[in-house]
């Protein structure tokens, strides 16, 4: 180290020490949109395991529901009549197997004279078939080759069925309770999971809820810390249409359109009004606050806001030291201020029901699609509200996840009353910020009424 | 509350106006140290550029100790050095025998009138390797140790790069004070 101090490197280092040079000017320009996509680069990957997360749930209920379906060779002992000596002009529908359709009736009425022989009723084709199973269990299984059990352009389903069974079986035959309790339109049982009743796969529900909503900080920082000691959760509603589809008698997926508000209240920032004459920003926000959520910019240029808690929240060139709103006359406001952030949520849900009594119980849980559509900063004062301004950096688009359980009571006909304890979270950070850490969540009980159809 | 902290502050809760005042207030200084570094404008361009990107992308490891400007500034240096490894992944291990002192007479020289404009055009024009070893040792004050782990040459090397620098540069201010004193006498 004996040339540290050379002479032509102390002349470089003081030379240089202090210059500058304006760097050109398209620098800023881009830096600034590369600062801002990374910044949404975060949401969008959580997105994208949100996503692949909903596959996957997808693709697990559908390996278990084709898991759980009757596999085509299923062995059932099976009593059923032979139909080749019938008249096969009216056989006209086709059936297989993963769909059957119960005959109590039939069953329980012959079960004793057609005995341990085993008839097929068949058509004269090789793919039609209907089984009469009566060894073990009274039942009829029909096995459709599609999903769809069509009906016969040439006559009713029960005439059908009955031109194809045996003299012995048709002597007990009722066309009318045939028709009533088999037709496809009515009862189908689907691999195990029970019946639905194929006028009941679409309910509508209108339910609402106050919602109690607060924020996850990972944050751990002093100034996290400062602002999350004076910030408030608040009390807000949310609530909307949904409509249901019941994919089985268990199952559903839910969808709709919910309105849905969050928001905190930042305690310690006295607010003023009648500021308007001593403004001479010509414009400019005069007035910043730093919160959790992201920085309120007081677009309202008669607010004049002081930070009576922590001293250094309001970003102002207005402070205590220069300018005092009591000898500025200014009329005082409140001591808090409240950011409020409402979504359009467009959400996917799935419903389970775990218990089907007189007061089902399901299991919900899903994911929503949530996009901002107002962002305001107020506060109260006797009942009246007084805008500030609006909060910066919030993310457009945010995307939550729910799960909840949902109790439901047919009161009426098709109504049922429904009430469903919540809890959201907020998947995605609430503001674009690259450090922000804030994921809210909301703890609400809808409670409303559907009508299935 | 210091108005950098505000600044900073601002910065971390996302406020693009706090990002452009930072960026405002700090580039002119930056882009020099920059201009040391690289041998022309553009590449001085594309260190500053990339250098306030990772600004704004740590700003929150910034432990407010020490000065923001000297954190600010490492960034710079470092995204420099960065480029400079890119270009010199292969970086030969020069032989030392050749170290060539610099002369202590040129180097009693009189540097009166010398500007930091000047300086920095005689530091640009400095070979590259000679450039970074000098930037380091005799600006940021760092050893020829750890200027040998930053570029990946040896003590040596870094030694014997200093010395060249010298001479160079002793040459070159001598050269540059001599015009300008022609210069100005008509």
């Amino acid at each position: 180290m004996v040339d540290r101090g050379a002479n032509i490197d102390i002349v470089f280092r003081n030379g240089l020490k202090d210059y500058e040079v304006l760097p050109p000017t398209d620098v800023w320009d881009n830096i600034n949109p590369v600062v801002i996509a990374k910044r949404k680069q975060k949401p969008f990957i959580l997105l994208k395991v949100a996503a692949s997360v909903g596959v996957l749930i997808a693709l697990g209920y559908l390996i278990y529901r084709w898991g759980s379906i009757i596999p085509a060779d299923y062995e059932i002992p099976v009593v059923a009549a032979n139909e080749e000596s019938q008249p096969s002009s009216e056989m006209s529908f086709s059936f297989e197997k993963n769909v059957a359709i119960k005959d109590p009736a039939v069953a329980s009425g012959e079960s004793a004279s057609v005995g341990k022989s085993e008839n097929i009723l068949t058509g004269n084709t090789p793919e039609n078939s209907v089984e009469i199973n009566k060894s073990t269990t009274p039942e009829i299984y029909f096995t459709p080759k599609t999903n769809k059990l069509p009906l016969s352009s040439t006559g009713s389903f029960a005439g059908q069925y009955s031109a194809s069974l045996s003299p012995v079986l048709k002597k007990s035959f009722n066309p009318a309770v045939f028709e009533k309790n088999y037709s496809p339109r009515y009862s189908i049982v689907i691999s195990g999971y029970g019946a639905i009743d194929n006028s009941d796969k679409w309910s509508i529900a209108a339910i609402a809820s106050p919602t109690y909503s607060a924020r996850v900080n990972y944050a751990n920082d002093g100034l996290s810390k400062q602002l999350k000691g004076s910030e408030k959760p608040v009390v807000s509603y949310s609530g909307g249409v949904a409509v249901a589809y019941l994919v089985n008698k268990r199952f559903s997926i839910q969808s709709g359109l919910f309105y849905s508000s969050v928001g905190q209240e930042v305690e310690g920032i006295s607010s003023f009004s009648g500021f308007r004459v001593f403004d001479d920003s010509k414009g400019d926000v005069n007035f910043k606050v730093l919160t959790s959520d992201g920085i309120i910019y007081a677009n309202n240029s008669d607010v004049y806001l002081v930070d009576n808690r922590l001293k250094d929240r309001v970003l102002t060139s207005y402070t205590a030291d220069v300018f005092d709103p009591a000898k500025a006359n200014l009329t005082y406001v409140s001591n808090t201020v409240r950011q409020n952030f409402s979504y359009l949520e467009l959400p996917i849900t799935m419903r389970y029901k775990v218990i089907d009594k007189k007061v089902d119980v399901n299991l919900i849980g899903g994911v929503s699609y949530n996009f901002l559509v107002n962002n305001s900063v107020y506060t109260v004062s006797n009942g009246n509200k007084y805008f500030i301004g609006k909060t910066e950096g919030l993310n457009q688009m945010a995307l939550s996840s729910s799960l909840g359980m949902g109790m439901e009571y047919k009161f009426s006909g098709n109504l049922y009353i429904n009430l469903e304890p919540t809890f959201r979270y907020y998947l995605n950070p609430f503001r674009d910020a690259t450090s922000s850490t804030i994921h809210p969540y909301s703890i609400g009980i809808f409670s409303g009424v559907s009508y299935r159809f | 509350m210091s108005e950098i902290k505000k600044i900073i502050k601002g910065c971390l809760a996302g406020d693009r106006r706090d990002q452009e005042l930072l960026y405002r207030r700090h580039s002119a200084k930056l882009y020099a140290v920059c201009l040391q570094y690289s041998g022309n404008d553009e590449e001085a361009r594309d260190i500053l550029q990339e250098g306030f990107i990772k600004i704004f992308e740590n700003l929150d490891h910034y432990k407010h100790e020490g000065s923001f400007e000297g954190w600010m500034r490492r960034i710079m240096v470092n995204t420099a050095l960065e480029k400079f490894r890119s270009r010199h992944n292969l970086y030969r291990v020069d032989d030392i025998d050749t170290i060539t002192e610099p002369d202590a007479e040129s180097d009693n020289q009189d540097y009166a009138g010398l500007e930091a404009a000047d300086l920095l055009c005689i530091i640009k024009e400095l070979p590259e390797k000679y450039r970074m070893v000098f930037n380091l040792y005799a600006i940021e004050g760092y050893s020829h140790k750890e200027i040998s782990k930053m570029l990946n040459i040896s003590e040596g090397t870094s030694k014997s790069d200093l010395s060249r620098a010298r001479v160079i540069l002793q040459r070159r201010v001598g050269s540059y004070i001599g015009i300008k004193k022609k210069v100005a006498n008509g």
